[in-house]
């Protein structure tokens, strides 16, 4: 009887633990330069994304509507390194950097990016009123996400790479497949965490 | 005098930094049907850049029909991009009430691909038109680009199993065609400027 209690206790805490700390990967930010911001530009020295944040995927982890309207900006170098800022000045402001922004040429006129971004902290400023939920939960949770997006030229003779001149009059990119570290806890498990404690408890009495 | 031909040399540049080939800019709606494979659009132009004749915007209709072939070998964990095929030369029709079509024909290397879990993303397709009173400015092969929005079906391998609908917008363009790219506003006047000046300086001599 003992063992099959342990056991049953062995495999409830695996998946306690699993549940608690498993990573969720999912596309987290809609982001869109015709809501505002001027877009991509290209120099022969950097490439940069000024853009919004429009809405947030929920992919079942609740809606973060409140997020709409934050700046995006990213700053990168032709070498791909850089820094990104998400959210308005004076209100909350989510950091981060990465080293490997790809560019691809996707032909007539269109280009993709992708970067892995680490995200370096979070400021506020002012008296917080760009507070949302969607912002709580992402500046608790964000360590690492994957950016990915795509954009049409304005001029389609140019040639999308590094160093080169080009610049958007629409674009779209996604901050996705975002990873989570801490994920919170479903009431289910927190009861079945309750009913093994109370067979424990049971157990221990029988023995004694 | 100098500073006549600075200023002309600025208007010159300024002047000739601009688009100099043909753009029809659409935007509509897309439907998918998983039972057939077709995907269409239909919509209309809102914008035409450096063609003629001009198409008359507000009566205009744009029709798009391609079928889906299959998920490419390109997807990936992050990304998923399908693969198209036309339907021969009525894979694109674009019309107006006043001349009628102004281009049709078929769309080879057709594709669709987005973030997966997204629910927008790009179609791209290369036209070859075949007939239409805009035929010789967008032959022999044009580029078509096009935002999609607001997706019923996320981004997916599986995305294609049921059918799905959503908005379109991009544009048709021929950025290998070689027109003459006429005066515009500025190098006018620029003309009408250094003719005052002119003018002014022959007066007061």
């Amino acid at each position: 009887m003992r063992n099959i209690i342990k056991g049953i206790i062995g495999l409830a805490l695996t998946g306690f633990l699993s549940q608690a700390n498993a990573a969720i990967v999912y596309p987290a930010m809609n982001i869109n330069s015709s809501y505002g911001g001027t877009g991509i530009t290209s120099t022969s020295t950097e490439f940069v994304i000024d853009s919004t944040v429009i809405n947030i995927l929920t992919d079942g982890l609740g809606a973060f509507t409140e997020i709409v309207d934050q700046s995006f900006n990213l700053v990168s170098d032709t070498s791909g390194t850089g820094t990104i800022t998400i959210g308005n000045t004076g209100g909350l402001v989510i950091n981060g950097s990465f080293t490997n922004l790809t560019l691809s040429n996707l032909g007539r006129g269109a280009g993709e990016f992708y970067a892995d971004i680490t995200f370096t902290g979070i400021t506020y400023g002012g008296d917080s009123t760009d507070w949302s939920e969607g912002m709580g939960f992402l500046s608790d949770n964000l360590v690492s996400g994957r950016l990915e997006g795509g954009f049409v030229v304005t001029d389609r003779r140019a040639t999308i790479a590094f160093g080169n001149t080009f610049s958007t009059t629409s674009s779209y990119a996604e901050l996705g497949s975002l990873e989570v570290t801490a994920v919170p806890v479903p009431a289910a498990v927190w009861l079945f965490g309750t009913g093994l404690l109370g067979l424990v408890a049971v157990a221990r009495r029988k023995s004694v | 005098m100098k500073k006549i031909l600075t200023f002309m040399v600025f208007v010159f540049v300024y002047s000739s930094n601009t688009l100099a080939y043909p753009v029809l800019t659409f935007n509509g709606g897309m439907n998918y049907s998983a039972d057939t494979g077709y995907l269409t659009i239909s919509g209309a132009l809102d914008a035409a850049l450096d063609v003629t004749p001009f198409p008359d915007l507000a009566t205009t209709t744009f029709e798009l029909t391609t079928q889906f072939t299959g998920i490419s070998a390109f997807s990936n964990s992050s990304m998923t991009v399908a693969d198209f095929t036309g339907i021969g030369d009525t894979s694109l029709i674009i019309s107006d009430a006043v001349s009628g079509i102004l281009l049709q024909g078929d769309l080879s290397y057709i594709e669709m691909r987005g973030t997966n879990g997204s629910n927008r993303g790009f179609l791209f397709a290369d036209f070859v038109p075949a007939t239409g009173l805009l035929l010789d400015q967008f032959s022999p092969l044009s580029g078509l680009v096009a935002f999609q929005l607001n997706l019923t079906n996320a981004f997916s391998t599986s995305m294609f199993e049921t059918s799905f609908s959503g908005n379109v917008n991009g544009d048709v363009s021929n950025p290998d065609y070689v027109s003459v790219p006429e005066p515009s506003i500025f190098a006018l006047l620029a003309i009408g400027l250094v003719a005052t000046f002119i003018t002014r300086k022959k007066i007061n001599n």
